[in-house]
């Protein structure tokens, strides 16, 4: 999955491309998993170069945010907008996950 | 001609064509925009569009951008003088509302028509079929400029693109409106049943057309909470039977009290089942789960735009409330029901010796039904009908004429609004009729009877002849074989009756046990 991770503030921002579907899903769980390693971590996912994510991807999210609540880390992703954020509203996951307009708000509530 | 040398060149046109697409989803509008090109290639003040009718022998006048009525220069090229009374009035010229296909109508030509003299211009789709004609006018050349002929050739392809798409659309709003009107009419006759499943499956087909998506399936909490594939289309064989729908461990992570939240849990199954890409979404209805919509696609870069959530959204919300007002109609039923049923066992308690007749009636005809080879849902019929069958002797007074005739119909209309199975009803109306014509109400004969009337005929028979009353004994099997085999034919339908007596030999009808005459004679 092409994307690129950098870090401010303790928070890892991970930056991925293209469409999150079944097809790359599983890609999203591993590279999503190894960020969230520790009860330290901050991990933040940038959407907004992504057109459209369906379910399955959203699964990945969900499971995500609760891996990092379950050791005590934070997840958050930001840059849903169009189609992204209408579908996280469709599913009614919006309310499930941290939802930040832009990078610079989630790194300023995840580091915080 | 000066006109034609000003007129924005061909490929600036296609794409505004094109564009029409993304910039209004409302038909007319659509339409008005591609006449809007079409006045512009031919430099004529009128243009009109006729649409293929299915068979495409005729073309019918689907749209007109025209001058108004009220133009001055619209009187040209002749007006129609009416005579009104207390004066005149102009009357302007219409063009045809239908004409029949030519095959001079596959290419750009003249015609002359009540407004004049029109260039015809084909548009043909995809695969080469005239699918309507553009017309554009007034003119007074006799054939069409070689300009004019260039300029279509250049649009004709994405103009046959946005006709295509805007009409396709248009029948799929129109086939959603009906469909809406019959929920909606389902949901005030408060009789009828609601077909639910039928719904649910052209619901999801449209969902499918319109978001040009090549499968999807709706899924539909049971009274049991258990979700169920209730319509599927384009998914793998047996996907309906086999997918785990468990909240807690299937496909979905769904839970109510993560405010509906809905996501696939189990990545890999779908992976399994070659999805490239799944989009559910949740029916709730004040907080609580209905069902799951999904639509799914197979094919690498088949993917869900903006169009298409919008669409979804809309089947979404048709779909979660048809199913709500089916729900609200089923448990109203289901308590309208209860109360028929009671008042049935209240009239058995008026008497000692009818006390639960309705019950007794109910097990054996459904055992005889049974017995018959009836379907399991002419079975259930029997049964319910079994528990209601005398129910409208409450609404008929007691000991009469007309109560005697009567309380087969008037039990029928106390069910037969109900989202039961027709046989329900019909085994109530039906239950006094005789074999060969001969009964009540109706003197109904033969198959004309349903099977499930047929059935519970023999059953009240055998349960009212085994039940002692003041004056007679309660019947031995024995003897009501007998009774059967010689009625057989006339009041019962041999099949049934056979049945019947079979069960009696076999003592396996549940039947009052036979006893002396609760008063001496």
């Amino acid at each position: 999955m092409d994307h690129e991770i950098s870090e401010r503030a303790g928070v890892k921002i991970v930056h991925v491309h293209g469409p999150i579907d079944v097809s790359r899903a599983l890609e999203l769980r591993e590279l999503l998993g190894a960020q969230i390693d520790s009860a330290s971590a901050r991990v933040l996912l940038d959407v907004s170069d992504v057109p459209l994510i369906d379910s399955s991807g959203i699964g990945i999210l969900v499971t995500a945010h609760r891996r990092a609540t379950g050791q005590g880390a934070r997840f958050g992703v930001s840059g849903a907008t169009g189609t992204v954020a209408r579908v996280f509203e469709m599913t009614r996951t919006n309310k499930l996950l941290s939802l930040f307009g832009t990078v610079d708000e989630g790194v300023a509530e995840l580091a915080g | 001609m000066r006109f034609l040398r000003r007129a924005p060149a061909g490929d600036d046109l296609a794409l505004r064509l094109l564009g029409v697409l993304a910039e209004t989803s409302d038909y007319r509008a659509r339409l008005d925009a591609a006449l809007d090109v079409v006045k512009a290639i031919t430099g004529r003040p009128d243009a009109y569009l006729y649409v293929a009718e299915p068979g495409g022998e005729r073309f019918h006048l689907e749209h007109t951008r025209a001058r108004a009525a009220a133009d001055p220069t619209r009187a040209a090229p002749g007006p129609m003088q009416t005579a009104m009374e207390g004066g005149a009035e102009w009357s302007v010229p219409t063009p045809p509302f239908e004409i029949s296909r030519l095959p001079e109508d596959a290419n750009p030509r003249v015609v002359t028509s009540p407004v004049g003299q029109l260039y015809s211009l084909p548009i043909a789709g995809g695969d080469g079929e005239l699918i309507g004609l553009l017309r554009a006018g007034p003119v007074a050349e006799d054939a069409v400029p070689r300009a004019v002929a260039e300029r279509h050739a250049q649009i004709a392809t994405p103009m046959a693109v946005v006709i295509g798409q805007a009409r396709r659309e248009e029948e799929l709003r129109q086939r959603l409106a009906s469909a809406t009107a019959q929920v909606d009419a389902s949901r005030r006759l408060a009789g009828s049943a609601v077909d639910v499943e039928r719904l649910v499956a052209l619901l999801l087909e449209l969902a499918l057309a319109g978001t040009r998506t090549e499968a999807g399936f709706v899924a539909v909490r049971s009274a049991t909470g258990r979700l169920e594939v209730r319509a599927a289309a384009g998914m793998p064989p047996g996907f309906a039977d086999t997918v785990d729908l468990t909240p807690e461990t299937g496909l979905f992570d769904w839970s109510a009290a993560e405010g509906g939240a809905l996501f696939l849990r189990d990545v890999e199954a779908a992976e399994r089942m070659g999805i490239r890409s799944l989009l559910a979404v949740p029916l709730m209805e004040e907080g609580d789960a209905l069902g799951v919509f999904a639509l799914v696609t197979f094919a690498e870069g088949a993917a869900f735009d903006e169009h298409d959530l919008t669409l979804l959204e809309a089947f979404t919300e048709q779909i979660r409330l048809m199913l709500y007002n089916a729900q609200l109609f089923g448990s109203f039923s289901e308590r309208y029901l209860t109360t028929v049923e009671g008042l049935a066992h209240a009239l058995d308690a008026r008497r000692p010796e009818t006390a639960g007749h309705h019950r007794t009636v109910s097990a054996v005809a459904e055992a005889i039904a049974r017995e018959a080879g009836l379907d399991d849902a002419a079975v259930e019929a029997v049964r319910i009908g079994g528990l209601l069958h005398d129910v409208g002797l409450a609404g008929t007074a007691e000991g009469s004429w007309e109560s005697d005739v009567e309380h087969p119909t008037v039990g029928a209309s106390l069910v037969a609004h109900l989202p039961l199975d027709p046989g329900v009803a019909g085994s109530v109306a039906t239950h006094h009729e005789w074999f060969d014509g001969w009964g009540f109400p109706a003197g109904l004969k033969g198959e004309d009877i349903p099977a499930a009337g047929r059935a519970l005929a023999v059953a009240e028979f055998l349960v009212e002849l085994s039940t002692p009353d003041e004056f007679r004994p309660g019947w031995p099997p024995d003897r009501l074989a007998a009774e059967l085999a010689q009625r057989s034919g006339s009041q019962f339908d041999p099949a049934v009756a056979d049945a019947a007596a079979r069960l009696l030999r076999q003592d396996a009808l549940r039947l009052p046990a036979a006893a002396a005459p609760t008063k001496e004679r």
